[in-house]
């Protein structure tokens, strides 16, 4: 790929801008409720290496909160998977569960909180839940659309080839369906993760997780602690999208001529 | 005249459009000969794409019936091949895994299908493609890999539904020689739909015009002149005219 000498230069400028305001803006404030820059990078390091009052580290926290996300989304990854498949496959199926679906999409994961606490009780499987719920529909969705949009003259040369109905699910829709599949994939993770850190909020037995320690920095006044752990957060959240996309990109190389032509 | 390949007895079809019949075939009878490259023309949106779907085995009659070797299709048959228009290829396989699929399927076991497809991509000139998608080929390459996807499971009838149409002039042309190479070496019958009367001309034993909806015969025409064709000649722009003729005709009536 080309260097583009101009969107490096324009990046790091905006970066630095940032940077500077930030630290105007923090040392206007007054009481230090918005810590500087520095302060932040700061308590980055420390939390690093030394950890918090626990001595759980960043990367303590990080993990935690992450096998949160992976639980969550696996369990809905082979729920949505089948029954998208399916739903796609079958009008009278879709017309069965769709209008359960599209009552229960539009619930925030987190109105789930309170029943996810009776129900699961403190811990992993109530934020695993809340999850579960967040990376639920993107997939769902996403499968539905990628087998209703399989082309309909490669499913009718696939049966003049001598292809049976499972020969056309694996060999035509799955593959076709595929680079759909990664999309709410990636959507989903992005919930996922964004649902992860609310769930911490309430409902922890451990005190684990990135949502937790933006909580708990906060409220002991450690703002400088709060702000470096949602710039990890943030981080986290780029580099999976990113890795998705990257499996995205890879396995979807064939693509270019349905979009080309 | 050699044997029947096709008979197409009577078949008649009508869609459904918002509540109304729309008859898109009238009693059309027709039979095709083996090892012939039958052409059917028409004015646009006359049922031949319909035709051909009901042929393939993909679409049902509403009346009649179609025997190929004496016997009825009533779904996708194995000796049926079908190649449309254009996108007919698995994008996500290459060339090679292309023409494999029907062998794959059926299986068939691998000697012979590795066999069986360096044959073919001999024939369609493009061994040296043979690693490549769909994407990364010419619309003209893609058509002939369809072709010999349906020759590697040995499929006696090819129905081709315009399959050249996306392509500029001069590959059509060039294209339009592979495929009277194909037909030849491959001794297949063919079905050709097509809007191009010149190619028309070019290709075929026999012509057939359909009228306008709902469709039927219009005329059958044999073209008696020596492979290859001289595009310019004055037999074949008499045949030339006589089609555009039925055509034109039944357009403005």
């Amino acid at each position: 790929m080309k260097l583009n000498k101009t969107k490096i230069f324009l990046t790091i400028f905006t970066i630095f801008l940032f940077l500077f305001i930030w630290y105007i803006i923090a040392l206007l404030t007054p009481s230090k409720v918005i810590p500087g820059p520095i302060e932040v990078l700061q308590s980055l390091i420390k939390i690093i290496i030394e950890g918090d009052s626990f001595n759980y580290t960043i990367f303590d926290h990080l993990f935690a909160s992450l096998w949160r996300v992976l639980i969550g989304f696996y369990v809905a990854f082979i729920v949505a998977l089948p029954l998208g498949l399916i739903m796609g496959l079958s009008k009278k199926v879709e017309w069965m569960i769709s209008p359960i679906m599209e009552i229960f999409r539009p619930i925030p994961p987190f109105a789930w909180i309170p029943f996810a606490l009776v129900f699961f009780g403190l811990g992993l499987f109530s934020q695993a839940f809340i999850i579960f719920i967040g990376a639920f529909f993107p997939l769902l969705t996403n499968t539905v659309q990628g087998v209703k949009n399989t082309s309909s003259i490669l499913v009718d040369v696939a049966k003049t080839l001598g292809a049976d109905k499972f020969d056309i699910i694996l060999h035509i829709i799955l593959p076709f369906t595929l680079p759909f599949i990664l999309v709410g994939v990636r959507v989903s993770l992005g919930v996922g993760w964004m649902c992860v850190i609310a769930a911490e909020l309430v409902g922890l037995n451990k005190p684990l997780g990135l949502g937790y320690l933006i909580q708990y920095s906060a409220q002991f006044g450690n703002f400088a602690l709060t702000f470096s752990t949602m710039l990890v957060t943030g981080l986290i959240g780029y580099i999976l999208n990113n890795s998705v996309k990257l499996i995205e990109n890879y396995t979807s190389h064939w693509r270019e001529s349905i979009v080309k032509n | 005249m050699s044997r029947t390949k096709l008979k197409i007895e009577k078949i008649s079809k009508n869609f459904r459009v918002n509540g109304t019949l729309l008859p898109v075939l009238n009693a059309l009878s027709l039979d095709v000969h083996e090892r012939e490259f039958l052409t059917i023309v028409g004015p646009s949106g006359c049922g031949k794409t319909t035709l051909i779907r009901i042929i393939a085995g993909l679409e049902e009659t509403s009346s009649g019936r179609i025997l190929i070797d004496d016997m009825v299709i009533n779904a996708p048959s194995k000796k049926i091949g079908y190649v449309p228009q254009e996108f007919s290829l698995f994008p996500w396989k290459t060339v090679e895994d292309n023409i494999k699929f029907g062998l794959k399927i059926n299986s068939v076991k691998k000697e012979e299908i590795n066999e069986k497809v360096k044959e073919l991509l001999d024939l369609i000139g493009l061994s040296s493609f043979k690693d490549y998608y769909p994407k990364d080929i010419s619309g003209g390459m893609r058509q002939k890999v369809a072709i010999a996807r349906s020759l590697a499971i040995n499929q006696t009838l090819l129905l081709l539904d315009e399959p050249l149409r996306s392509l500029d002039a001069q590959s059509r042309n060039k294209l339009q020689n592979d495929i009277l190479k194909i037909w030849k070496k491959s001794k297949r019958t063919i079905i050709f739909v097509t809007h191009n009367i010149d190619e028309a001309v070019y290709l075929s034993d026999r012509i057939v015009v359909l009228s306008s909806l709902p469709a039927n015969l219009k005329k059958i025409i044999p073209i008696n002149i020596d492979r290859p064709r001289d595009r310019t000649s004055s037999e074949f722009n008499l045949i030339r005219k006589e089609i555009l003729n039925l055509i034109y005709y039944i357009n403005i009536s």
